[in-house]
């Protein structure tokens, strides 16, 4: 077996265990005022995270260190926004570290509840606004890096 | 990386990942005591409420009562929720205020006897309410949603060793915008020794 693939066989099942913790996620795009757009902001996401995942060979093993131990902090202590949280340092680790890893972990709060708790005081408008452009930022950065590869 | 590395590296991420199922489904004492405690004093009446079927859907695994609790002075509608069971049924009522199309118009402390609770003014269109919550373990009270997390989480990671689970008391007017709180707490001690 090649060692890398090993290695990032690893991440998507990490990702993929991750990404199954945070199926409150859909109820909350779904009926939660403050995380409508949500969705918008998670489609773009996962786009740029599929382009830049394509792109790497490599697992970045320092995220994923630091998404596994978040991910035992999220299952074990029921704690949503850990949860969400190790699913944006997974995939960091799968989309192989560097700056596309930063602009992921960057954009990733656009689909976070944790976003609207944290600027409820502006209204919903405002998250709202913010999650779609979060969205847009994050299919973009998708389309830019497919046509850099 | 090399096989053998990369066996280490499946077999940590196994070992962690079923850790975490352990720590996740490991049963926990819940704080049931505590809400079958909640009786009324002489000259008081505690009339228990049911949920509506979209509340019980949404408490799952937790457990909840409400109550409207009547004496000479006041009726005040008290709904505690023991999140043991599930904690993702108990959310920052500030932030549940705001999403159902409340502003909160004001804030205040007001003192418990083991801390504190908030009182909240919401307004909504033309309609203006009262509320206090607090959560409470027991030993301590107080207002931080932030706090809860913490509190409720390090339970979790320490398998319970770290305290009692804590639980949310939400407290409402029966009729009116508002009622004499302080008064009230003093009256209903049951309320805040939960």
């Amino acid at each position: 077996m090649n060692p890398t693939n090993t290695g990032r066989g690893l991440g998507w099942l990490a990702l993929i265990w991750c990404a199954a913790w945070c199926a409150d996620l859909v109820a909350a795009w779904r009926f939660a005022p403050y995380d409508r757009l949500g969705v918008v902001a998670a489609l773009g996401w996962v786009a740029a995270l599929v382009v830049a995942a394509r792109a790497s060979s490599r697992l970045a093993r320092g995220w994923l260190v630091a998404g596994g131990l978040l991910s035992f902090v999220g299952v074990a202590g029921e704690l949503n926004v850990a949860q969400h949280g190790a699913l944006a340092l997974m995939a960091a680790a799968v989309a192989g570290g560097g700056s596309r890893a930063w602009w992921l972990l960057l954009l990733a709060p656009g689909w976070m509840p944790v976003l609207g708790w944290a600027l409820r005081s502006a209204g919903p408008e405002v998250v709202h606004s913010l999650r779609l452009l979060a969205g847009v930022a994050a299919a973009g950065l998708a389309w830019h890096w497919s046509r850099a590869r | 990386m090399n096989h053998r590395a990369s066996l280490y590296w499946w077999i940590g991420a196994g070992v962690l990942m079923l850790a975490a199922l352990v720590w996740r489904f490991a049963p926990l004492p819940d704080a049931s005591d505590r809400l079958a405690g909640v009786t009324a004093r002489p000259g008081q009446r505690l009339q228990e409420m049911p949920f509506a079927t979209w509340e019980t859907e949404y408490f799952g695994a937790a457990r909840a009562r409400r109550w409207q609790a009547m004496d000479p002075v006041s009726r005040v509608v008290a709904t505690v929720v023991d999140g043991s069971g599930n904690r993702r049924a108990v959310h920052d009522p500030g932030f549940c205020f705001r999403g159902a199309g409340w502003t909160v118009a004001a804030e205040a402390v007001l003192a418990l006897p083991h801390g504190e609770a908030r009182r909240v003014t919401l307004r909504r269109d033309a309609e203006e309410l009262e509320a206090v919550y607090w959560f409470s373990d027991g030993r301590r009270a107080y207002a931080s949603p932030v706090r809860y997390w913490v509190d409720t989480t390090l339970r979790r990671l320490t398998l319970g060793r770290s305290g009692p689970e804590p639980v949310l008391v939400l407290l409402v007017p029966a009729r009116g915008r508002t009622a004499d709180w302080a008064g009230w707490l003093r009256r209903w001690p049951v309320f805040t020794e939960l």
